[in-house]
């Protein structure tokens, strides 16, 4: 048992990606209103089960990350931390990639991913909870909003991985 | 006598061994030495060491968050006395890129760490692809790739220079003789 924990805590981050990912790709087949259908087709019952073990996964893979210090290298600003992130964008004006350690404009971008993942998941669990009510519709409007923010922060942070692989390719 | 500390980070076991060749330098020229793994740090009372020196390996291209994550948690305590920082990477093991000056991953440490260190030492890994995890294993043999090194799977080589190791035991020593004890 502690075996396949440790192996599901080294996986949390290639876990979340690809149930994220799955989410996102199979969500326009989700026909899920202001209930759950009476006869719900695979992709709402896949969507209903994933997304709550997603949600799961990103809450412990978000201690994981925040925890001995780790927050302050994804939300410098809560520890007055500012000047990386705007040095890091100051240097992308002039073509210059930020440096691929940790921190910096990478790791706030990383920070916001997180914060969007967690935003995605729990408007979605709120829906679910909401569901069959008058509430459930603006769970929902608020679940997309935030899937369609995760999705931006998804595709942010896919780009600034390539860059750290040109970047290492280069050096 | 100063009471230094070793602080390290690695996945693999290879940065663990680097620390105790440094430990086990520092201990024949007769002083004390603690040796811990960065995550057991918040155990420690660290103001009672005199010099802290951090060890940590790239992995994926960069040094381990929870190394940077600690070094801003404990920026001013680090600077408030003798200290020092090494990097153990595969890319150290090429001739051009084995000083702080002239490693890629050193230089992208140095530029973001809000701390500097007095000291500064580079050495290179081990390669060891059974070893590694699947992932790794494959991630280390596309960097290898790319890098002109050893892709054959059951490759097995020892990159570090010992002696180099030693020296910066040396310096680190020369450090210790500066530090109030």
């Amino acid at each position: 048992m502690r075996k396949f924990l440790d192996m599901l805590s080294r996986h949390q981050h290639l876990m979340v990606a690809l149930l994220s990912v799955w989410l996102i790709l199979t969500s326009p087949w989700v026909s899920m209103f202001s209930k759950i259908p009476r006869q719900p087709g695979v992709f709402d019952r896949l969507h209903l089960w994933i997304g709550l073990i997603t949600l799961v996964l990103t809450i412990t893979y978000s201690v994981s990350c925040l925890r001995n210090g780790g927050w302050r290298l994804h939300f410098p600003w809560l520890a007055g931390q500012v000047s990386q992130v705007g040095a890091d964008l100051r240097g992308l004006f002039r073509a210059r990639i930020p440096a691929a350690e940790s921190g910096g404009l990478f790791g706030a971008l990383e920070g916001l991913t997180l914060l969007a993942l967690l935003a995605t998941g729990v408007t979605g669990a709120g829906w679910l909870w909401a569901q069959g009510t008058s509430s459930a519709m603006e769970w929902r409007a608020a679940h997309m909003l935030v899937a369609h923010g995760l999705v931006v922060f998804v595709v942010l942070h896919t780009v600034a991985v390539a860059l750290h692989v040109l970047d290492f390719i280069r050096e | 006598m100063a009471n230094i500390l070793l602080l390290y980070h690695g996945i693999y076991g290879h940065t663990q061994k680097v620390c105790e060749s440094i430990r086990a330098e520092l201990l024949t020229s007769g002083r004390e030495v603690e040796m811990a793994p960065i995550g057991d740090a918040s155990g420690l009372e660290l103001e009672r060491y005199a010099i802290i020196v951090i060890g940590a390996a790239i992995r994926n291209g960069k040094h381990s968050p929870a190394v940077l994550a600690f070094i801003r948690q404990h920026q001013t305590l680090l600077g408030s006395k003798p200290n020092a920082f090494f990097s153990v990477n595969l890319v150290a093991r090429k001739p051009a890129k084995n000083t702080p000056q002239t490693n890629p991953y050193v230089k992208a440490f140095l530029a973001r760490s809000p701390w500097q260190p007095q000291l500064v030492g580079v050495f290179a890994g081990n390669l060891d692809y059974q070893r590694y995890r699947l992932t790794d294993r494959y991630i280390i043999r596309f960097i290898m790739m790319l890098t002109g090194g050893p892709t054959d799977l059951h490759t097995r080589v020892e990159f570090t220079d010992w002696d180099q190791v030693r020296r910066f035991a040396g310096e680190v020593g020369a450090l210790a003789d500066g530090a109030p004890s």
